[in-house]
């Protein structure tokens, strides 16, 4: 660390840069899990028994990779009405 | 390293901001979802693959729930405006 507190060299800005990101990509990795769990679970198990069928199984799966494409679809749609918005004023 | 040189620092400033934006953007993109499953594939039945009425009907419910969200930011807007 050099002498100067006051400025941060090229290294300590990079590791609080890598920091925020990592963070950033957790946070979100961890929404869309939570959001995966609910939608899934009220999806595909109506009555939960003592193990999860493989039918249930199949469901879950079926209804994460909708989920996902559903979030794919929105953030695109998203983005185009922002650009959109964005153009008009 | 001190509180005040992260915040004497322009390039990691920049970089905050255009973070924190992302963000935001993906936190609305997550509640959007969350909304237009239910209404478009969760109700429909089918989980086996999306169909061209669903994809539409994900686009379509992006678009009318921001014009919700604008129609109604605007009228209470002009409510506070007019003192009601």
């Amino acid at each position: 660390m050099s002498l100067d507190t006051q400025k941060l060299d090229v290294n300590q800005r990079q590791q609080i840069m890598t920091s925020v990101q990592q963070q950033l990509a957790i946070q979100n990795a961890q929404e869309l899990l939570q959001k995966l769990s609910d939608k899934c679970f009220k999806a595909c198990i109506q009555k939960p028994g003592s193990t999860l069928s493989s039918s249930e199984q199949k469901c879950i799966s079926q209804c994460s990779d909708r989920y996902m494409d559903a979030w794919n679809i929105v953030s695109r749609a998203y983005a185009e009405r922002i650009k959109r918005e964005s153009n008009r004023h | 390293m001190s509180l005040s040189s992260l915040a004497n620092d322009p390039e990691l400033q920049k970089f905050v901001a255009a973070k924190e934006l992302e963000n935001q953007l993906t936190t609305q993109v997550h509640h959007l979802t969350n909304i237009c499953f239910d209404k478009c594939v969760e109700s429909s039945g089918s989980l086996s693959d999306l169909s061209a009425k669903q994809t539409t009907c994900l686009q379509n419910c992006v678009e009318r729930f921001l014009d919700c969200t604008m129609l109604i930011t605007n009228r209470t807007v002009q409510r506070i405006q007019q003192g009601r």
